[in-house]
Order: structure tokens, then sequence, then C-alpha cells
């Protein structure tokens, strides 16, 4: 192997930030849905529910933690369609990382859930709290701090599995290192570079977590 | 007159265990009754059944006459305090009175916050309000609970083995907060083990074994001039331990 | 990998037609109209090149990924072969063309999903052929030899390959090429990778004795001192067309009109000149 030459990728450097961009947009958002779905579903499966609601549950985790995210980011971009669904790869990208790892995280939700200590539940109660009321205000609060560490986990993992949709129409930053490497063949300076990226920015974002937390627990 | 607090025959139990065996009581508006009897003889249970936190196998259950046996509707007339205290950790001290006023009783925030200053001068805590429980004493936890269940206006205070995990000191905190309650004529039921403390603000005493309620009277009835074997071989008991 | 991946997309696609009831015309074959109303018109009228000219534009899936086909320039745009060509034809057709940056093994889902009219990415008719007969095809618009790429000085023809790991872009003209080198009688361990670019990578690293891919890639990629050779004998040569829909052929033929025009007028020339020389 000869030394590495970064210079034939220079000319596709201005195309890295529109790539960064999706990339971002796709995990951020995909995240945030994924949260969103995780407190709902993980709470709810923390209590005692009806047997369809319980299995129609259990049903979305584990066929969306049985099934590789490749075959699932297919259906719904290539497969849903023949059903009349149809939407943007970016949508089809966010949908299918939330819904995959809202599965996940759901599962460390409800155990969060259950690690909160009952006489939370008792005390509120006494006072008067609806049970929504104390999922929301008491449960969740402490339950969510307990979660944080996993939390975070979901987070850089989702970060670094945007590169999966490369598979789907969208120019994120892993097709475009495809695509410049296509072009330049320059394997290793490309592959090198897209790590280190995925590394910066997995890093970072849990580095700006971590210290969201530190902030948030002074109790 | 009717009884503020009324339980008739009310039976519990665990499975095969019998824990509460037809247990009756009455408790009068300004009563500060104590609960005494050795562990297992079934007080905690007793009185969480009062509370709601327990369903009930049989008997009934009334505040001031009406039925309260089916457990939600006696929340907020009744306020517990814990023997792990169960205060909210995520909020500050104020805030855990505070916040309940807000979600519970939807007071506005300036009112909620004076409550919250007037309650905290009563236990004592006003210095403590912006810190967070994780910072504080047990005795100052306890304080606080108790302040958090007052808060909520309840007609009668029921306090779960309240100093059980507190040391000496701590636990003089607040006994001496209770009396302080007891002076303004609060309503309380009170399950303990420091029978000495209970002399102080007690009006009534009632001894428990085996889920049955074996004696129930005065102090001086109860310490000093019961026939019942089994209460005198508890506080033979208890007053060696004291020893 | 790649048919395998199809199949699973299309699998899936009918799975899901068959779950909800839509798509209920039952056979696949039916299922590929390109857009939704054309659905609507199965059986009926073919409106496909009226709908083009209607919209003004032609828009075609390629996966920008093979030099000198298709791939993209430093301002992110598509250029290559297939991309002149496809705007020439656009001029002719009075439409705007444009591009749908599309994964390879997307491409037919893609093209049943609607996404694009007409594939354009150095596709075979034995590929689209593979993946559903009913397809339409244009006619060729390229030919390609599949050339032997080797570090191994003994390998000069594809009978040197005999006993041999070979290997090549999976799914793509390159791997029928190492394929049916069975039918001669021909044995060898293929080794299919997702890209052309993979393999030579092994190629280079001495895990593979020879990599399959074609001429054009094959002169674009190797240099002197990379010890490899070029055998001047190919394995076969397989042809390049534009895969579009099925029951649109009044827009195929309108392609092959363009397509023959452009013959004709020495256009066609100049864009294999200028990606091909």
């Amino acid at each position: 192997m000869n030394g590495l030459d970064f210079s034939p990728l220079a000319p596709y450097a201005g195309l890295l930030p529109e790539a960064l961009k999706i990339t971002l947009e796709i995990g951020l958002a995909g995240f945030i849905l994924a949260l969103a779905i995780a407190v709902a579903v993980g709470t709810l499966r923390s209590r005692k529910l009806p047997k369809a609601v319980r299995f129609l549950l259990s049903f979305y985790v584990e066929i969306f933690r049985g099934t590789p995210l490749l075959v699932q980011l297919f259906f719904v971009y290539y497969g849903l369609p023949s059903a009349g669904i149809r939407m943007e790869p970016v949508a089809a990208a966010i949908l299918t990382m939330g819904l995959n790892s809202g599965a996940y995280l759901s599962e460390n939700i409800r155990a969060s859930i259950l690690a909160v200590d009952k006489g939370q539940y008792e005390a509120a109660y006494m006072l008067g709290y609806t049970p929504l009321q104390t999922s929301i205000h008491i449960v969740l609060p402490q339950a969510m701090r307990i979660a944080v560490p996993s939390l975070m986990n979901g987070f850089s993992s989702i970060i670094k599995e945007t590169s999966i949709v490369s598979v789907l129409p969208v120019v994120e930053l892993t097709k475009l290192g495809n695509q410049v490497y296509a072009k330049t063949y320059h394997p290793f300076e490309i592959y090198i570079l897209l790590g280190v990226i995925y590394f910066v920015l997995a890093y970072f974002l849990t580095f700006l977590a971590k210290w969201l937390e530190r902030r948030a627990s002074k109790w | 007159m009717v009884a503020l607090i009324e339980m008739r025959d009310v039976k519990k139990s665990f499975g095969e265990n019998v824990v509460l065996d037809g247990i009756d009581l009455e408790v009068e508006q300004g009563d500060i009754v104590a609960i005494i009897g050795s562990s297992g003889s079934g007080k905690s249970t007793m009185v969480r059944c009062l509370a709601g936190l327990e369903d009930v196998r049989s008997g009934k259950i009334f505040l001031r006459g009406e039925e309260i046996t089916d457990r939600n509707r006696a929340v907020g007339s009744i306020g517990m305090v814990f023997q792990n205290f169960n205060l909210f950790p995520h909020y500050t001290v104020e805030e855990n009175i505070i916040k309940p006023l807000r979600t519970v009783k939807k007071m506005g925030a300036g009112q909620a916050k004076e409550k919250a200053e007037e309650l905290l001068g009563k236990v004592r805590l006003s210095e403590a309000a912006r810190q967070y429980p994780s910072t504080m004493s047990g005795g100052q936890k306890q304080r606080l609970a108790i302040a958090r269940a007052l808060a909520m206006n309840p007609e009668i205070l029921v306090f779960d083995e309240p100093t059980s995990s507190l040391d000496p000191e701590l636990a003089y905190e607040v006994f001496r907060t209770i009396k302080d309650l007891a002076a303004e004529g609060q309503t309380m039921l009170i399950v303990t083990h420091q029978i000495n403390a209970v002399r102080h603000f007690a009006t009534r005493v009632a001894f428990l074994d085996s889920g049955k309620i074996e004696a129930d009277g005065t102090c001086s009835e109860i310490f000093e001039h019961s026939d019942n074997q089994k209460l005198k071989q508890f506080l033979a008991m208890v007053e060696y331990d004291a020893l | 990998m790649r048919n395998k991946v199809l199949a699973v997309v299309l699998g899936v696609a009918m799975a899901a037609a068959l779950l909800t009831g839509c798509g209920s015309k039952g056979e696949p074959k039916e299922e590929t109209a390109g857009t939704e109303e054309e659905a609507d018109e199965a059986g009926g009228e073919d409106t496909s090149l009226e709908d083009i000219q209607g919209a003004g534009v032609m828009t075609v899936g390629m996966c920008p990924e093979y030099p000198p086909f298709e791939s993209i320039n430093a301002s992110g745009d598509i250029e290559g072969f297939d991309a002149d060509l496809a705007n020439e034809i656009g001029k002719i057709l009075g439409v705007e063309v444009e591009f749908v940056n599309t994964p390879y093994e997307g491409l037919i889902a893609g093209l049943m999903n609607g996404d694009f009219d007409i594939i354009m990415s150095g596709m075979s008719p034995e590929e689209a052929d593979e993946a559903d007969k009913t397809l339409n095809v244009t006619e060729n618009y390229y030919s390609v030899a599949e050339v032997i790429l080797s570090k191994d000085d003994s390998i000069q023809s594809k009978e040197d390959l005999e006993g041999k790991t070979v290997g090549s872009h999976s799914g793509s003209t390159s791997e029928y090429a190492v394929d049916s080198l069975a039918d001669e009688d021909i044995h060898v361990t293929s080794a299919p990778y997702n890209r052309h670019s993979e393999a030579f990578a092994d190629l280079q690293n001495g895990n593979i004795d020879a990599q399959v891919v074609e001429e054009t890639w094959a002169k674009e990629k190797v240099a002197d001192g990379d010890g490899i050779h070029i055998c001047e004998e190919p394995i076969n040569s397989i042809n390049v067309a534009g895969v579009i829909g099925s029951g649109r052929d009044s827009f195929r033929d309108a392609f092959n009109d363009a397509l023959k025009q452009l013959k004709d007028d020495g256009t066609y020339d100049e864009i294999v000149e200028k990606w091909f020389s």
C-alpha cells in the first residue's frame, strides 16, 4: 500500500456539508421520534394492560428488534408503495430509524420505569395524583434519569446506523463516500475519513449528552 | 355525632396468611391515636388499608359516615407519612410541596409558594427550601414529608412508623413536630414502636395483636391500668428493650 | 447477492400488496405499471409518452457509482455516458431530463413504484428480464466487453481461469460473465463483491486470482505500475439498454426512435468518443 493521499478527494469536499446535514437530520429526527415512541411504549408496557394492547405493543417491539434494519428500510421505502403508502426517502429513513430504535429504547425505558421505587407511586397516590399525572410528573422524570446512559448509547448508535440509509436514494455521508469512491478509487482515504467523521459525530454528541446530564443531575 | 373514621370488621390476608382478623376502630375529630404492637401484628397493614394502599378482603371503612372502602374515594382526605419518606427526589424541598399543590389542587403559583413557605416554617425547614431532599438528614426528610402531606389539608394524617429508620435524636425532631400538630388539633393516627414518645401526645392508644385490636384506651389505661395479659407481656418486652 | 436483495424487495412488496388488498389486480405482472394513475388505467390505453411529454420531464433512475456510465462530479451532479445520452434523448422528446440518484439494488423496485420513468444505469436486458419478464426493454444502446484482470502472468484467457477464484460485481453484467464460464465447462470459484472497486482491492491484495470487469472500467482504473494486466480476449460482450415499466410501449418506441436518430446524426458517436476513449 502506498502512502495515504487525500488530495484526489479535495474537489469533492464541497459535497460534504450537504451529506453531513442529511446524516444529522436523519440521526436527530430519528432519535427524537425513537425517544417519543420509547417513552410512550415503555410507559404503556410497564403497566397492566388489556391483552390485545399488550400483544400489539410486544408485537411491535419484537418485530423491529427481530428483523434487520436493512430489511425494514427496504420494506418501508420499496415495499409500502405497493400498499399505497409512499414517502420521501428521507422521511422513510427517519420513520424507519425511529421505529427501529424506538423498539430498542422502549425496553430501556420500561426497565427504568420499573426501577423507580414503588414508594413514589404510593406517595403520589396519597397526594391525589391520577395515574397519568403520576407517570408524567413523578415516575418518568426519575426513569429518564436512570435511562440516560442507555439513551446516550442509543443516540450514538442511531448516528452510526444512518449509514445503512445509503441503500435508499439519499446521499448521506456513506452514500457520498461510495460515490466518490467509485469515481476516485481511493478506498482507504475515503473510508478513513468517513470513519473519523462518524466517530467525531458520535463522540461529540455523546459528550454533549453527558454535559447535559451533568447539568440536569442536581438531585 | 358520626366518627371521622370508622373501620368495621376489616379483614385482610396475604395468601394463606391472615394479617387483619376483624379490625374495629373509630377515630373522632381531634383524636391522636397511637397504634402499638409487636412486629407482624398487622399495624402497618391496618393503616395502609385505611389509606387505600391495600385492598381489604372484607369489612367496611367510613370517612364521616361515607363508605370509602373502595380505595379511590379517600384520596386527599387522608394524608400519609411513610417510614421511608418517599419524597420526590427530582423536586427541591419547596417543590415537593408546591408541585403537588399545582398539579393536584391546580393552585396558582404564588399561592402554592406562599403555602409552601408557611408549612416549611412550621416544620422548621425554611432554610433548606432550595435544596434537594438528597442533601438532608433523615429527620429533615421526615419533617418535609409531614409538611407535604399537610399541604393537601387532610382530615386525618396517618403515620406509618415515621421514625423507625431514624437515629434517636432525629426521631426526637419528628416527634416534636407531631407534638406541635397535636397542639393545633390535627387528627392523627400513628403507628410506632417508640412507646415512650407516645405518652407525650397520644389521646388514645390501640394495641394490636395477631390482626386484632386487643386493647384500646387512654395512655394511662393502656400503659398503667390494663389487665390484658398480651399487652402486659408486650409492654414488659418493650421496656426491657428500652433499658 | 444483489439479485437476492432485489428478490427480498419484490417479495416484501408483493406481500404488502396482498396483505392490504391494494394492487388487487393480483398478478404481479400488472403491478409493475409506473404510477398510481396508470395502475388505475391498467388494461386501458397506453398514455406513457403523453404523460411524460405532458409533464415535460423524463426522470431517469441511475446509480452513479459506475464511471464512465455514470458517476458524480465535484459539484454532486451526475455525469457520464448514460447521462449525456439521456439528455440528448430528452431533447428529441422535448422534455427536461432529471436524474434520480438511486442505489443499484433499488433501481427495479424504484421503477415499479414509479419513482422514475426509465432506468439507464448500465443495466443489461438479461438483468431486467430476471427481475421481471414483463418489463419493457429499449434497443441496446451500448455493448460492453467483460475482460479479465489478473496479476498472474499465467492467466491470459478465460480457459486459464480453470480452478481459480474470480471476483466480480455481484448482480451486474460481470457476474453474469463469470457465471457463463460454467456453460463452457470452465470451473471457477466465483467471488461476488458489492462493487468493482472492492474486487479490485482484493485482487491487488492477492486474495483472488482474477477479476472480471467491464472493459471501460478496466481501462479507466488499471494504471501502470499496478502489476495488473488486462487479458486481450474478453469473456463476452454484454449489452446495455434502458428499462421501462411494463405496458409503457409508446414511451419505449419513442425512446428507440430517438436513439436511432442520434445514431444517424452522429451525436451518439460523439458521446461514445467522449466517455469511452
